[in-house]
């Protein structure tokens, strides 16, 4: 009596799953389960990106801080850059000379900094590009753009230039709002090129 | 090319957006800019009193022009009105944001006293490090959008 019980359970339920499947709420329910399952990896591969971009950053900001801040690597790096842009100003036709860090036009200077190598937005592009899940050869051909940051960041720079000596009464502007605020959306442009690059995908907003 | 029109279409899209919705939050910044400025040194002027420092001290803090400096809220915000999301999301990432940046903020003016007063490393440390902030968290912001979950999920 018992097993006969049993049995008729376990058929009943055999049946109920047969009429489920047929209904689709089987397949339904297994597709939220890997819908749920897929959700939950994206959100440990953003808790991961979160940490790992974190700790890149910081570790590279104490690096910089205790390594190459005032070494002969960032005076170079900054007399170099000031060299670069008296080179590219004249070329462009305005008269300036490159001494140390200063480049000098006509009745204007201007001081090239720690903040004026792009060497700030270059360790948060490559702790970006370090965080970011992809394999080691991906992320070597990210590092391109550090050096496509720094082109812009010359770019930056002539614009700087042209308006202190064109304009000078809106160069505080232009220097502090418009290209220290807007140079991030430079960093995300490149980003995204390069994830496109590595994803094959459109990741644009 | 690797690089197809859509995705720079779309590119070109959302920089035209990010500079108009960048030069409109500019314009309203430069009034609104001194009262963020007073909110932060409000926060910041218990914690100063907590650690030591005098009235005097703190009120010899020239903030007429400091205002200028926390600018990294007008990219910030100009982010989050660019990007294609709904309005919910928007305030969600705008409160978010808006907090992390005030504290940052506060932080940051926190710091100038140790690290200025006492010459303490820590502080410069801080003080220095703004700037990778300032680039930093606009940066992370724009990322967790792009791979958050839901989003993900409904490519």
């Amino acid at each position: 009596m018992v097993k006969k019980g049993k049995k008729e359970k376990r058929r009943g339920k055999k049946e109920k799953e047969r009429k489920d499947r047929k209904k689709g709420k089987v397949g339904r329910r297994e597709d939220k389960i890997k819908r749920v399952g897929r959700i939950n990896k994206a959100r440990r591969e953003m808790i991961n990106f979160i940490i790992k971009f974190s700790t890149f950053s910081i570790v590279m900001y104490l690096f910089y801080y205790y390594f190459i801040k005032d070494t002969i690597i960032l005076i170079s790096l900054k007399n170099g850059t000031a060299l670069i842009l008296a080179s590219l100003l004249s070329m462009l036709g305005f008269k300036s000379i490159a001494s140390g860090n200063i480049v000098s036009m006509d009745g204007f200077s201007m001081e090239i900094i720690d903040e004026c190598t792009a060497i700030f937005s270059s360790i948060i592009y490559i702790s970006g590009v370090l965080a970011y899940p992809a394999n080691m050869k991906q992320k070597l051909l990210g590092m391109i753009g550090v050096p496509i940051l720094y082109i812009i960041d010359l770019m930056r720079l002539i614009i700087l230039a042209f308006v202190g000596v064109k304009a000078p009464s809106f160069f505080e502007y232009v220097h502090v709002y418009l290209w220290q605020a807007t140079f991030i959306i430079f960093v995300i442009l490149v980003f995204v090129l390069w994830i496109n690059k590595v994803n094959k995908r459109e990741y644009v907003a | 090319m690797w690089l197809n029109f859509i995705v720079v279409n779309r590119i070109f899209k959302f920089l035209i957006k990010f500079f108009i919705f960048a030069t409109l939050i500019f314009v309203l910044w430069i009034w609104i800019g001194v009262y963020y400025q007073n909110l932060v040194l409000a926060i910041s002027r218990p914690i100063l009193l907590l650690m030591g420092y005098s009235e005097l001290q703190i009120s010899a803090l020239r903030l007429s022009d400091a205002y200028l400096v926390n600018f990294n809220l007008v990219p910030f915000l100009a982010l989050i009105a660019s990007l294609d999301i709904e309005m919910k999301r928007r305030i969600k990432l705008f409160i978010i944001g808006f907090i992390i940046m005030l504290f940052i903020h506060s932080m940051d003016l926190i710091a100038h006293f140790p690290a200025f007063f006492n010459l303490s490393e820590i502080a410069i440390i801080i003080v220095y490090s703004l700037p990778i902030l300032n680039f930093g968290f606009p940066f992370l912001i724009w990322v967790l959008w792009m791979i958050e979950p839901e989003r993900r999920e409904k490519d």
